[in-house]
């Protein structure tokens, strides 16, 4: 189990990794695009739709690590006052719930990047494919799914009240 | 599903009754809005007696432009009226209605485009109906330099409005920028763009008269339109039903065509009251400019041919019903 | 078979909202389910399906959206580098003389952190290890202490950069320059506000603020020489937007890639500090991404339900004021329960169309549903800034709710001031037009 947890942490930093690597070099581009068009009157290509492709890959890489942390929360008004036991079924059944969602948009993403392969939709400056762009995002949901695998886990734990194997808030 | 419709009381519906929702990215106050697109709505309920029923959402309401042709073919939404350029490379040879100085009007261009529906259909809109294909009116040369000249358009910012304008904009020496037309506004105001190829009728409806300085009088092409439908919709439509559609379609190139030439005259009528300076080129320059332009054809055709798209075939018809029109 | 109106489809489909969220399920993929699942009910399921696959990807892949990490990473950037520090103890050279000063002075390194981080959880992790710690050695009660550094991080999304106000001109095709440079007044305004909410509650309870510092001339010259880089992010970021000298996208890069010179050049910026800056950004967007994408497919499925065009019709009844008070119970009451990012998507879908009709600015429209969400920040049970307080400072939730209650007041003074007077944040971007 402890393995399970090591290479799921693994995976979700990795891919926030990426994520964080993205933004420093987005900025760069568009420092350098702005400078260049203020300084030299001449742009980077493109900075357009590298600046909204580049966020798909920032945000979907990045979205299982804010689930890790215990980030995406509802109302635990009702919950705080359950039993231990209760909690645990809950977050079971939540992650049930997400694992199901994400698993669908996960497969609904995948036939609409093999629908945009066959369309030949480029981006207009660079003629860059979107598909790509759409399997980086559909990895996002991938890892995002992973995530919630991690909750259930928990859930699994705290059911069966051992808590010490799970070093998560 | 279908909860949205409502079926005319007291009817006994022969075929199974249908709706469909129909997304575009014009206002609800747009002339085609409101002139266009409701109006053929109410009439295909009324006249298939209540046997298609479609709901217009104007603004984007369900979901961003660039997606509305793939949102179609994948069924999200039945029904799309949307600018062509949002899909660039999906339709390689309806950018034939974008060639620079091919119609003198949005009329004219639309008549035409009607004319080649059924070959463009045929060729690249397999995954969905191509009800109609048109365009909106004539675009001139915004800009907010003192140009008199081709030579003045060199090392200027400029919006391009798609792939084959980037060509142009490379070999008049002007640095191309990507941006939708909700960010014109901005772009032109801070001086982040010079300029843009853009329709009189953004004079009003984008309020660009607030930031134009000058327009260049050249009308140089028409932005091409397209409404499609899921083809597994369409199917759903008796046949009947469907000729009472097509026969409403029918009037869509000459409704249209002559609403965005009223609102292209509008639109520069309005520039002049709000003083921007209509540039006119001199002959001469014109000539030069023409002379950029022209080539930019040959290579398209050129393009279409050598990845084995009907290029050549398309332009010849295309010429040919300019003639007719 | 679903025999529902698309109306009350929509009035279900909300209902159902609220009791996911209060099962615990978390608020951005709650918005994400029922807008789907209301979607298929409303237009069909092959339709809900089909867009399960294309909206993720659509709604994120937008260049407007893409200045969020930038305006987050400014923010996470500069925190590391320690100016929240050098902040607090500059402004508390000037106000700790005063009774109450220290949460004063929090009041104001909050607003000044505010000028170069968009995000309001990063400004609350920024100030409140630093603030807290320093009033509780002072003797202030826990209350006052935490409920300051809530109240005041929420500055973080009114004064620009503010990704929140990024969301909001997205979602209304609202000008995101006018948006940002509009919010400085009124934030200044509120920033004033609380600190006279501080100035009152320790001249009615003295005891919540026992004592007051004093700071040794040579110290307080040491913190204002450090402190420079605020002023000179803000001046050349927001003044660049302002100017026209880029786009407000491109001044989050160059907000961003100042604060990552600066924190070069001053050698405070260690590889670790960088790396846990881009891992917090990253975070931080991945959460309002999923947020944003719920919330977009909420909004196609209220738009779909028709229910605005059902709401324009009573409250455009109503007189514009009374329509504007109407929208504010509204936010006030669901701020209790509903997370401040959800109640800008769902009533910006709601409201906007409707404030529009009555003939206001959009751009003031949006400073006051920031600052209407700003309330639902801070009030029980829902108010994600209180606890985060709560989670950083180890203080009581209980405690830091309570804490924060004054300051509701000074919010709603600042929402009210802002009805009667909508110059306040219309005059700076009525001069971006020429
Ligand atoms: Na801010
Ligand atoms: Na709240």
């Amino acid at each position: 189990m402890k393995a399970a947890e090591k290479g799921i942490r693994k995976l979700i930093n990795f891919s926030a990794g990426i994520s964080g690597i993205c933004i420093f070099l987005i900025m760069l581009m568009t420092v350098w695009d702005i400078a260049g068009r203020r300084l030299f009157n001449s742009s980077v290509a493109g900075v357009y739709e590298l600046s909204s492709l580049g966020l798909v890959v920032i945000s979907f890489l990045a979205m299982g690590l804010p689930q890790i942390e215990g980030e995406n929360v509802g109302v635990t008004m009702i919950y705080d006052r359950l039993k231990p036991k209760v909690k645990a079924v809950f977050d079971f059944f939540i992650s049930i719930l997400c694992i199901a969602l994400f698993s669908v948009v996960f497969r609904q993403t995948l036939t609409f990047a093999g629908r945009m392969a066959s369309s030949n939709q480029i981006t207009p400056v660079l003629h860059l494919p979107l598909t790509p762009f759409i399997y980086t995002a559909a990895f996002g949901i991938f890892v995002l799914i992973v995530a919630f695998f991690w909750d259930l886990i928990k859930a699994v734990y705290d059911f069966k009240g051992d808590n010490t194997n799970v070093g998560i808030k | 599903g279908g909860g949205g419709g409502e079926t005319p009381e007291g009817e006994e519906p022969v075929a199974d009754p249908v709706t469909f929702s129909l997304s575009h990215f014009m206002s609800n106050q747009h002339p085609l809005h409101t002139n266009v697109l409701v109006p053929f709505a109410d009439a295909v309920n009324e006249q298939t007696e209540g046997r298609v029923t479609i709901n217009v959402y104007p603004s984007n309401e369900l979901g961003p432009p660039p997606t509305t042709v793939d949102s179609v073919v994948s069924g999200a939404f039945e029904m799309g009226f949307v600018l062509a350029a949002y899909t660039p490379g999906r339709f390689p040879l309806t950018s034939i209605l974008e060639f620079p100085f091919m119609f003198e009007t949005a009329l004219q261009g639309n008549l035409v485009a009607a004319d080649m529906r059924d070959d463009l259909q045929k060729y690249e809109y397999s995954d969905m109906k191509l009800l109609w294909v048109g365009g909106t009116d004539i675009a001139k040369i915004f800009i907010n330099k003192e140009v008199s000249d081709v030579a003045g358009l060199a090392g200027l910012k400029l919006r391009s409005p798609g792939l084959l304008y980037n060509e142009l904009y490379a070999k008049l020496g002007a640095t191309e920028l990507s941006l939708p037309v909700s960010d014109l506004y901005d772009a032109l105001d801070r001086g982040i763009v010079d300029g843009s190829l853009m329709s009189p009728s953004a004079l009003v409806s984008f309020k660009l008269s607030e930031v134009t300085d000058n327009i260049i009088d050249l009308d140089v092409y028409m932005n091409p339109l397209i409404f499609v439908m899921n083809n597994d919709a369409w199917a759903k439509v008796s046949a009947d039903d469907q000729q009472v559609m097509e026969d409403l379609l029918a009037e869509f190139p000459a409704v249209i065509g002559a609403q965005y030439d009223a609102e292209f005259e509008h639109g520069v009528a309005f520039g002049k009251e709000q003083g921007i300076n209509f540039i006119t080129f001199s002959a001469e320059e014109e000539a030069k400019f023409h002379a950029i332009t022209d080539p930019l054809k040959e290579k398209w055709i050129a393009d279409m041919d050598a990845k084995g798209l009907a290029g050549t075939e398309m332009y010849e018809k295309a010429l040919q019903y300019i003639e007719a029109h | 078979m679903w025999e529902l109106s698309s109306e009350m489809t929509g009035v279900v489909g909300i209902i159902t909202l609220f009791v996911l969220v209060f099962l615990k399920v978390p608020i951005g993929f709650s918005l994400f389910l029922v807008g789907t699942v209301g979607y298929g009910l409303v237009v069909s399921p092959q339709a809900a399906l089909a867009k399960l696959g294309t909206d993720p990807f659509n709604n994120v892949n937008n260049y407007t959206l893409s200045v969020i990490p930038m305006f987050t990473f400014m923010g996470m950037l500069l925190g590391n580098t320690g100016l929240g520090r050098d902040l607090f103890v500059a402004f508390n050279a000037i106000l700790g003389r005063f009774r109450g000063g220290l949460a004063m002075a929090t009041v104001a390194t909050c607003a000044a952190f505010a000028s170069v981080s968009g995000s309001v959880i990063a400004t609350t992790a920024t100030i409140a290890p630093v603030a807290v710690p320093e009033m509780r050695r002072s003797n202030y009660q826990d209350s006052l202490a935490a409920g300051v550094v809530a109240a005041g991080s929420t500055l973080g999304i009114l004064i620009p950069p503010s990704s929140n106000l990024v969301i909001y001109g997205m979602l209304t095709e609202e000008s995101i320059g006018q948006l940002l440079i509009a919010g400085i007044f009124p934030g200044l305004m509120t920033a004033l506000f609380m600190i006279i909410t501080v100035f009152i509650m320790v001249r009615v309870k003295p005891e919540l603020a026992p004592n007051t510092v004093r700071v040794d001339r040579a110290e307080r010259n040491e913190a204002f020489k450090k402190v420079w880089p605020i002023p000179f992010i803000f001046i050349v970021s927001m003044g660049g937007i302002l100017i026209g000298l880029f786009t407000a996208t491109e001044g989050g890069a160059f907000g961003a890639f100042l604060a990552f010179v600066v924190s070069l050049a001053t050698r405070r910026c260690t590889l670790k500090g960088l790396k846990d800056s881009l891992y917090g950004t990253a975070r931080i967007t991945g959460m309002l991404m999923i947020f944003i994408i719920g919330g977009i497919t909420f909004g196609n499925f209220i738009s779909v339900s028709r229910i605005p065009s059902f709401l324009q019709v009573y409250l455009l009844e109503l007189p514009p004021v009374l329509l504007m008070l109407t929208i504010f119970a509204i936010f006030f009451v669901s701020g209790f329960f509903m997370d401040a990012m959800a109640a800008l998507i769902i009533f910006t879908s709601l409201f906007y169309p409707i404030v529009i009709a009555a003939g206001f600015s959009g751009i003031w429209y949006g400073i006051i549903t920031i600052l209407m969400i700003l309330i639902g920040f801070l009030t029980p049970p829902v108010g994600v800034v209180a606890i985060v307080t709560s989670g950083l400072t180890k203080i009581k939730l209980e405690t830091v709710f309570k804490g924060t209650i004054p300051f509701w007041f000074a919010l709603m003074a600042a929402a009210l001031v802002l009805i009667v007077f909508p110059g306040i944040a219309t005059f700076l971007p009525s001069l971006m037009i020429k």
